[in-house]
């Protein structure tokens, strides 16, 4: 129950965080490309390689932390709707690397979080 | 104000007054003139007793303005259209004319909007915690093929595209905005756990890692667009 509460405010601080370093981000790099977006996905991925990396074997370390404040702070659905956005604005290289990008680039950052999680916990 | 400081002083601006029959007509109008770019649309309730019971000003520089006209009349066929041209002495914001009044405020997290995130934040994981718990229990099939979390995906992009069309046309508050958008859908969609996934069900088997990463993507692609369609109809 304790864990579950932990998990819900958790979400809560990742959708604030999401709010300032997206909203931030999206300002200072202008309306042409969701920036801010990609960014806080990305983090969020490095974020959590770094987390199944160094404690795969915490259940609740990586139901808090993961499925909590990492999966609160990144985002499927503004990334799906900046995306079509790009897309009906005849804008297909853009929205093209939007998905190919943020997919590839966040399983790439996963994977360098998890061998760098690894390594630092032995 | 001295008259150094005023950017635009000398340039000439148009200014179309477009007369309207009604409140469709006139959303039309000024979704296009957002849409073109235009510094200024306004619309006014005409007084009583006018012929036509709504009117649009616009105000742009006097190549925008000619050049906006004639979509203008593509769109709304044979609508009266007057137009005068002004010097301009004084200007406010000094970017006006190039889009200045449209142009994003820097941004600042406002302490207020931050509780309203966090709350929709907590939700919107509560929510999408009780639909995985949920899919996991019906089908150990979850565990290889992750259909509950690529189904709050898919749901949260339809949503968010409704969201984003009311946006648009500013029928959706700061507030709403801040906990339906930015906390409930950002939270209740993921990202972090949808790369994990993929990666993981990539090493188990490429066909159902390739199935659900490239899946998830298409279907939220498509959902975006259907609500996005569905939102616009309704309006």
């Amino acid at each position: 129950m304790v864990e579950v509460a932990l998990t819900l405010a958790g979400a809560g601080m990742g959708a604030v965080l999401r709010y300032a370093i997206g909203g931030w981000v999206g300002y200072r790099m202008g309306p042409e490309f969701p920036w801010g977006t990609l960014i806080v996905n990305l983090l969020g991925c490095l974020a959590l390689g770094l987390l199944e990396g160094a404690a795969s074997q915490d259940g609740a370390l990586l139901f808090v932390v993961g499925r909590g404040i990492l999966a609160g702070f990144t985002t499927f659905s503004t990334l799906m709707l900046e995306t079509m956005n790009l897309a009906l604005a005849r804008e297909s290289d853009r929205a093209f690397f939007n998905v190919v990008g943020s997919l590839a680039l966040g399983i790439f950052v996963l994977q360098v979080g998890l061998r760098i999680g690894r390594w630092a916990t032995g | 104000m001295k008259a150094t400081e005023v950017a635009v002083s000398g340039e000439v601006v148009a200014q179309a007054t477009v007369r309207l029959r009604s409140e469709l007509e006139c959303e039309r109008v000024i979704r296009l003139a957002h849409e073109r770019g235009v510094a200024s649309a306004t619309a006014y309730r005409a007084p009583e007793g006018a012929d036509s019971p709504i009117f649009v000003m616009l105000l742009d520089g006097v190549d925008e303005i000619e050049h906006f006209l004639p979509e203008l009349l593509r769109l709304i066929p044979g609508v009266p259209v007057s137009v005068i041209r002004e010097e301009v002495l004084h200007a406010s914001p000094e970017d006006f004319l190039r889009g200045g009044a449209l142009a994003p405020k820097p941004f600042a997290v406002n302490l207020r909007h931050a509780g309203w995130v966090f709350a929709g934040g907590s939700l919107g994981a509560g929510a999408r915690i009780a639909v995985e718990t949920l899919a996991s229990r019906l089908t150990a099939f979850h565990a290889v093929f992750p259909w509950g979390t690529m189904a709050v995906n898919v749901l949260g992009s339809f949503a968010i595209a409704i969201f984003g069309a009311l946006l648009f046309e500013r029928f959706v508050g700061e507030r709403e905005r801040m906990f339906w958008v930015l906390g409930f859908l950002g939270s209740f969609t993921t990202f972090s756990s949808y790369a994990l996934q993929t990666a993981e069900s990539w090493e188990n088997s490429p066909l159902l890692g390739s199935l659900y990463g490239g899946g998830s993507m298409a279907l939220g692609l498509i959902a975006a667009l259907l609500g996005l369609r569905l939102a616009r109809r309704a309006m």
